[in-house]
């Protein structure tokens, strides 16, 4: 048995386009980054499976900047706040801090040592 | 705990020197000054270091089957994230390296790894060796070279793709200027100073005049961010000598004693910060610091040109304001007011309005050798240069970096992974 199933797994999602949200399997707590034991109770860590672009997390931007290009970058807190990433943001708008995101798509990136990577969507509203 | 000594190396970006070696040129520098030091007492050495010749793209592929075979690179070599090429493998073992190049058969040596802050976490750890008995005489001397990958921490993959650290500096810097009104040109006084002060530093990276108005010209990294607001990687060494009470007055007349030490770790990943507004681990830090020099917090504050000012009870002498010099961590212009309002030395958004004044009044009060934006952050070497910067500092012997007046008492302020971690110490003469 691999002492990394969890992280590998969660990896293994990742490279397929899939954010599966790490849970302690004790106390139910959400834990990030993902790891093989809660942080808060140590107990084991398994993975919230996603089915649709629906389950994808979802949540608000903390802070944002833009990069050389332009871009934008944001940290953003998903899961009320239990999840943090730093990844880039598309808005059709300029983006505030507050406003609501979701994780639009997140892969590995073979081309740059195999790291993680993920990107925000500003979330459209309605206008009444 | 007593400082009888220091070295230090030029900061330099010259690739292809060799980590080994430039611990030797700090500790031989140090023992140069201090001629009546037999190296045979030396009971510790302790070595800083954060990465050198240390390959993340191996470790990263090893976490599924890749090896562990300290960097030997035979399936990365073209992949490294700065372009090394690494032939020499990763730099091991370097504390018993550093003693047997300098002559030194110590009880112990080890090398000591917390990215940033390796230097200061070093100096705790010597500090705790010699204020338990187990050791009399501690060599601390930390180095980096320019091609070091410590820079980066690999785990914290909820930095995406942003793991350098110019995207946390852009994301406090965005909200820093937001939460306070404050402006790129306000905060460009703050390299303005730092390249200013260099100047007068012989060992430091940059010895070029730059001014506010080439700061703001100065290529744009992020949306918040210019190239001469941010340290720079080099090469570089620094060591410190470390004595207990009771055989110091042997080797020097001047001593320079540690009476307070801080350290704080509130997590590894960025993610993990609460608040941007404000840097935790070095006020925890620097409360416990101050508290074991018995400066307990107090009412008084830095005014604006950097000299002490009596707070709103105006009864108390004590706390950050009887600092009179301080080397802090400046890695990017905004981690200055920021560190400024976490060691109490400004209230909540006013740490540029103190940056601003230090600038107009040219006090060297605040970094004196040039900030690590002025001279270059070797991550291993840093803290212990700041260490060294402040002994001289206290001793009168910075020449033309000496700050106004006489200085009693100094700090040290070190922090790494994006303020995650911090160290202060409290010295005195």
């Amino acid at each position: 048995v691999s002492l990394l199933s969890t992280v590998f797994d969660f990896e293994s999602a990742l490279a397929e386009g899939v954010f599966r949200v790490p849970e302690c399997t004790v106390c139910s707590c959400v834990v990030w980054p993902p790891s093989e034991f809660c942080s808060r109770c140590l107990g084991a860590v398994s993975l919230r499976p996603q089915n649709s672009r629906e389950d994808a997390p979802s949540g608000h931007i903390v802070e944002l900047s833009s990069d050389n290009t332009g871009a934008y970058f944001c940290l953003a807190e998903l899961e009320h706040g239990n999840i943090r990433l730093i990844a880039s943001l598309r808005s059709d708008h300029p983006p505030s801090p507050g406003d609501g995101v979701i994780l639009a798509s997140c892969g590995i990136d073979a081309d740059r040592y195999g790291i993680a990577c993920y990107r925000f969507e500003v979330e459209c509203t309605t206008d009444v | 705990v007593a400082i009888i000594g220091c070295g230090t190396t030029r900061f330099t970006s010259d690739p292809g020197e060799q980590v080994e070696a430039v611990l030797l040129h700090a500790a031989k520098n140090l023992f140069d000054a201090a001629p009546n030091v037999d190296r045979r007492d030396v009971d510790a050495v302790l070595v800083a270091n954060a990465g050198s010749g240390y390959d993340a793209t191996h470790d990263k592929n090893s976490r599924y089957g890749g090896g562990s075979d300290g960097g030997s690179n035979s399936n990365n070599k073209s992949h490294h994230p700065d372009g090394i090429k690494n032939k020499r493998g990763a730099s091991h073992y370097l504390a018993p390296i550093l003693a047997e190049l300098a002559g030194i058969r110590p009880k112990a040596a080890q090398t000591i790894e917390s990215l940033c802050s390796s230097g200061t976490s070093s100096i705790i750890t010597g500090y705790a060796y010699v204020s338990s008995g187990l050791a009399d005489l501690v060599l601390v001397c930390g180095a980096e070279v320019v091609e070091s990958t410590g820079r980066i921490l690999w785990w914290d993959d909820s930095r995406g793709r942003f793991k350098h650290p110019v995207f946390w500096a852009s994301l406090y810097t965005s909200g820093y200027k937001r939460a306070h009104g404050v402006t790129d040109d306000d905060l460009a006084t703050i390299p303005a100073r730092a390249y200013a002060h260099a100047r007068a530093n012989p060992d430091a990276l940059c010895h070029h005049n730059y001014t506010k108005h080439d700061i703001m010209r100065s290529r744009q990294l992020t949306g918040d961010l210019r190239l001469l607001d941010c340290s720079r990687p080099c090469t570089g060494g620094a060591a410190i000598l470390l004595a207990s009470e009771d055989v110091c007055r042997k080797y020097t007349d001047l001593p320079i004693w540690i009476t307070g030490v801080g350290q704080k770790t509130t997590s590894a990943g960025f993610t993990k910060i609460k608040s941007l507004l404000q840097v935790e681990s070095t006020r925890a830090a620097c409360t416990d610091a101050l508290s074991m020099a018995g400066l307990s917090a107090g009412k008084r504050r830095y005014n604006n040109t950097g000299s002490v000012a009596e707070g709103s009870s105006g009864a108390s002498v004590d706390g950050i304001g009887r600092i009179d010099v301080a080397e802090i961590h400046d890695a990017f212009s905004v981690c200055e007011p920021i560190i400024f309002e976490a060691l109490g030395m400004a209230e909540p958004g006013t740490g540029t309005a103190l940056s601003k004044e230090l600038y107009e009044t040219g006090s060297r009060r605040i970094n004196p050798r040039g900030g690590l934006i002025g001279s270059g952050h070797p991550l291993g070497a840093t803290g212990i240069a700041q260490t060294a910067e402040i002994v001289r500092q206290l001793q009168s012997s910075a020449g033309r970096r000496q700050v106004e007046g006489r200085a009693e008492t100094g700090l040290v302020q070190n922090m790494s992974a994006a303020a995650t971690s911090s160290t202060v110490l409290v010295m005195r003469r």
